[in-house]
């Protein structure tokens, strides 16, 4: 049976290219708008990156690039409103890890996350930063684990939601430094972004760490340590995790659009 | 494939590129930049973490 769902996989494949070189080959693409669903909320990290290629998009191809925010479900309903679209390069899926790694295996998604997409291109990339309220007692991760270890419980750490890779970079760190704290998830990086700089929770692994760059420079939440192998040109003050673990939590962004679903099977 | 050029030329464009180094972006290399090197990225990732996830029992809120 390996044999059969390879096969099928590289026919999927194969169909969603021909679909598309078709297209390409009638000089045509693009007549029409194309559209790039972000799905999270307008204002967001990813709804930035995508809005910057939308528009060198709109220059290149010569038509409008739409973006289109379809957030909820932990990012599962904008990806699937993708895969639900015509496979014809009309319709764009821009996402992260949180939306086509995490959401998918949390929420009720249908679709082959894997399968059911043409990746096109990774667009940019940036660290995740541990990031906390300006008058945690901590201001090092060496700090923040002795904390932890002698209030085991006590600390919030808010996340962008369920599935999220700051969840799941909150997950990884209490595994790896024997810590623990409780991982509150809000409805988006913004509102949890909000709570920190208000005090309300006490810790944020901030995926996208250009979302915490205007908070930083103005002393509103402090940086403890880049979740990356490398310092990050932006906060070059601010040391990277040591657990080599811990460091893979560079955020990517990219985007791909649906492949046909159910390859048909010709005579041929 | 046509969509990946245009964004792979978007991306040493000077308006982009300023764009994204306010916002602290890094530029993938070209290698990243391929849509088979996305695929192997997304693949790998949901290969670590689903057995996590599984593991640490997260569910939908």
């Amino acid at each position: 049976m390996l044999h059969r769902r390879t096969f099928l996989h590289l026919s999927a494949f194969a169909v969603a290219q021909l679909a598309f070189q078709r297209v390409v080959r009638a000089q045509s693409y693009p007549d029409r708008p194309i559209t790039l669903v972000v799905p999270f909320p307008a204002g967001g990290p990813t709804d930035v990156i995508a809005r910057i290629f939308a528009e060198r998009l709109r220059q290149a191809l010569g038509q409008a690039a739409i973006v289109e925010n379809v957030a909820g479900a932990g990012a599962t309903i904008g990806v699937a409103r993708v895969i639900r679209a015509a496979p014809d390069g009309y319709t764009l899926s821009a996402g992260n890890s949180t939306s086509h790694v995490g959401g998918p295996a949390i929420y009720p998604f249908t679709y082959d996350i894997l399968n059911d997409l043409e990746p096109v291109a990774l667009l940019s990339m940036s660290p995740t930063l541990l990031v906390a309220r300006k008058d945690f007692p901590a201001n090092t991760v060496q700090d923040l684990i002795v904390w932890l270890k002698a209030n085991p419980g006590k600390a919030t750490g808010g996340t962008s939601g369920a599935g999220s890779s700051g969840q799941l970079a909150s997950i990884l760190f209490q595994s790896q430094t024997g810590t623990r704290f409780q991982v509150v998830p809000y409805r988006g990086a913004a509102p949890a972004m909000q709570d920190l700089v208000g005090g309300q929770i006490d810790l944020r692994f901030a995926a996208e760490g250009s979302q915490s760059l205007p908070y930083l420079r103005d002393g509103q939440i402090k940086a403890l340590a880049v979740l990356a192998p490398a310092r990050w040109a932006p906060t070059p003050d601010v040391p990277t995790i040591t657990r080599p673990a811990c460091q893979g939590f560079t955020c990517r962004c990219g985007t791909a659009y649906g492949r046909q679903r159910e390859p048909r099977t010709t005579s041929s | 494939m046509k969509l990946n050029s245009v964004i792979r030329s978007a991306l040493p464009d000077t308006a982009v590129k300023q764009r994204l180094l306010e916002l602290g972006q890094i530029t993938p290399s070209s290698e990243q930049q391929t849509p088979q090197a996305l695929a192997a990225y997304h693949k790998a990732e949901i290969e670590k973490w689903w057995p996590i996830i599984k593991a640490a029992n997260i569910k939908a809120e």
